[in-house]
């Protein structure tokens, strides 16, 4: 299976007043095409900043981020911005849809993709008949499955997700779970970073974060 | 995949509360700066109207005029000078403008059995300096017809509008009209035309003087000399036929008036100018960083920084444009409706030079995408994360 993201020697600190605060230290992951690698791990314990790290939106204070082979944070703007365009499908735990387009616009933001991308994967999420509201008429769940569908439209090598089910009931967790489960399975990598342990049934690898290092959670070493 | 005018347009559409009060920032700015602009230039054809009206404030005279008896006979000499005088000025581009030449003397008119005296004047229309067109500060005398100053034709029995046939140097001649009082050596005065008193008094080609008024400024700031002694330098030089009279108080008034006025209207026009420019700066910074979480977000997405600085410097342009469309329109018409209130001598002539308009929307738009060009880059050469937060 092709490595799709290559994680080595990663660190991340923030800079504080009082003392900087160490938040990942010394961390290698792999993601292959075709597996979703969870995540779990408290608040706080560095799982956004690691999948920021990993997406190519904050640049760590050491190590080395390879998207297909390519160490992004050594390339210019531009070209990161392509391997976002491309390679890459985020979904934000705040979701960040844009208000004022409707979901069916939100979903054509990506490069490549189109109307009857977007409608499909609407239809996939089952939000069909939501296409033409714009986020604020839609529930939190609603949004959520949007700002999934979203990351998935445009068919990255690589989709990162940071808490997809926070705050979700449990059949609309089952069914971000499944369309996740679904793209890995289609060739896609999936990274999950997730409070809800119901992920270890869907992912292939679980990682633990505490205190700045991945303990390995399942399957068991 | 969405267009960058679609996202532009949905933007300001969604957030029309803001949008609107920029736009009416900038319309109000645009709208003042055009208002005093259009304003400014029928100020100044006002001021100029007013200030030649106040007449001439040069007299060239021949140069045998004996100065002091000049004025102990109230500004009158027999002395005469050829008209190639005129020529010469006209030539030589000498610094002024509005010039009437004149032949003068004392005469006596008659009207049935009444008879005066009067000063017999020709005069033709004034002639403007050549490269400086300006509308006639005198127009010419009917021909073969007079003009009576008021205390003649008060002196003769001739009323106002009444038709009238008077004698003078043995030739009758139809009065055209009676001209109003106005203090001056004019109500003593018949008006010929310079061709006709040429004839009357025997004296062709022949003038007592010519009145100008001085165009001194830009030679003055050339040269760092004072204003009589450019006109005198440059009379001399053109003829030693006519010497020069300059009417000081006149003519330093005019010119301190006009100065004061530029000086101010600058500082009034130049200020205006400063505050547009502040306007559209904070507005597009402010446009700009308050996107910067949609910024992140669409850097995210797979942006590159040229859409980005697109999308932000449009955002700006768009806003700016309509502001200024329409505060240039508002300005201009505001402009135009109160024109004939406050130019009594020239707001019937006030036209809208749209030029103005158009090169102040030209500068608000372009400074808008100047300014906005700097906080857009910056935003869209950070990384996601630094914009929209870490989250956790």
């Amino acid at each position: 299976m092709e490595t799709i993201l290559h994680v080595t020697d990663l660190s991340h600190r923030y800079a504080n007043p009082a003392g900087d605060r160490v938040v990942l230290e010394h961390l290698d992951l792999d993601v292959q095409a075709g597996q979703l690698v969870g995540l779990l791990g408290e608040s706080g314990a560095g799982k956004t900043t690691l999948l920021l790290n990993c997406g190519t939106m904050l640049r760590p204070t050491a190590g080395r981020v390879e998207i297909k082979g390519r160490s992004v944070y050594q390339l210019a703007d531009t070209e990161k911005a392509q391997v976002r365009s491309r390679q890459i499908g985020y979904l934000f735990q705040t979701l960040q849809l844009i208000p004022y387009l409707t979901l069916r616009d939100n979903l054509r933001l990506p490069a490549g993709s189109s109307n009857d991308r977007a409608d499909a994967w609407l239809d996939r999420v089952g939000l069909t008949d939501w296409a033409l509201h714009k986020p604020d008429a839609l529930s939190h769940g609603q949004r959520q499955r949007g700002a999934l569908a979203r990351a998935l439209v445009h068919q990255p090598d690589l989709v990162i997700a940071d808490e997809p089910t926070g705050n979700l009931d449990r059949q609309n967790s089952e069914l971000v779970f499944r369309v996740l489960r679904d793209y890995a399975d289609a060739g896609g990598a999936v990274l999950v970073a997730s409070h809800d342990e119901r992920i270890d049934a869907h992912a292939d690898h679980c990682w633990s974060l505490q205190e700045g290092a991945l303990k390995e959670v399942s399957p068991q070493p | 995949m969405i267009s960058t005018p679609t996202l532009i347009l949905r933007e300001i559409v969604h957030r029309r509360k803001t949008s609107s009060l920029l736009v009416g920032l900038v319309a109000v700015m645009v709208g003042s700066v055009t208002f005093f602009s259009i304003n400014r230039s029928g100020y100044e054809k006002e001021m100029t109207r007013n200030a030649r009206d106040i007449g001439s404030n040069v007299v060239i005279l021949p140069s045998a005029v004996d100065q002091v008896a000049y004025h102990v006979q109230g500004g009158y000499s027999e002395e005469t000078m050829n008209e190639a005088v005129l020529q010469q000025l006209l030539e030589h581009r000498a610094s002024l403008n509005h010039l009437i030449p004149m032949l003068e003397e004392p005469t006596e008119i008659g009207f049935n059995q009444k008879r005066s005296a009067a000063r017999l004047v020709g005069l033709s229309a004034s002639v403007p300096m050549p490269g400086r067109p300006k509308s006639p500060m005198q127009r010419s005398i009917e021909k073969e017809q007079v003009q009576l100053g008021s205390q003649v034709a008060e002196a003769l029995g001739i009323q106002r509008d009444e038709p009238a046939q008077v004698t003078i140097a043995g030739q009758t001649l139809p009065v055209a009209r009676v001209n109003r009082s106005n203090g001056t050596w004019q109500d003593a005065a018949v008006l010929v035309d310079l061709e006709l008193a040429q004839s009357l008094l025997d004296k062709p080609n022949q003038l007592s003087r010519i009145e100008a008024i001085e165009c001194t400024s830009e030679e003055c700031a050339r040269t760092g000399l004072d204003s009589d002694v450019v006109l005198s330098n440059e009379l001399a030089r053109i003829t030693d036929q006519a010497v020069l009279l300059r009417r000081d108080q006149m003519a330093d008034a005019r010119f301190n008036i006009r100065s004061l006025n530029q000086a101010n209207l600058s500082i009034i026009q130049n200020s205006l100018w400063i505050m547009l420019a502040l306007a559209i700066v904070a507005m597009t910074c402010w446009n700009t960083l308050q996107r910067r979480n949609e910024t992140g977000v669409l850097q995210a997405i797979g942006y590159g920084p040229v859409r980005l600085m697109l999308l932000l410097v449009g955002r700006s342009v768009v806003l700016t444009l309509v502001g200024a469309l329409l505060g240039g329109v508002a300005g201009a018409l505001v402009s135009y409706s109160l024109s004939l209130q406050a130019f009594q001598a020239t707001g019937n002539k006030f036209a809208i030079d749209w030029s103005q308009p158009l090169t102040i929307l030209g500068v608000a738009v372009l400074l808008a995408a100047l300014t906005a060009c700097f906080p857009a880059l910056f935003s869209a050469t950070r990384l996601p994360a630094d914009s929209i937060g870490k989250e956790s």
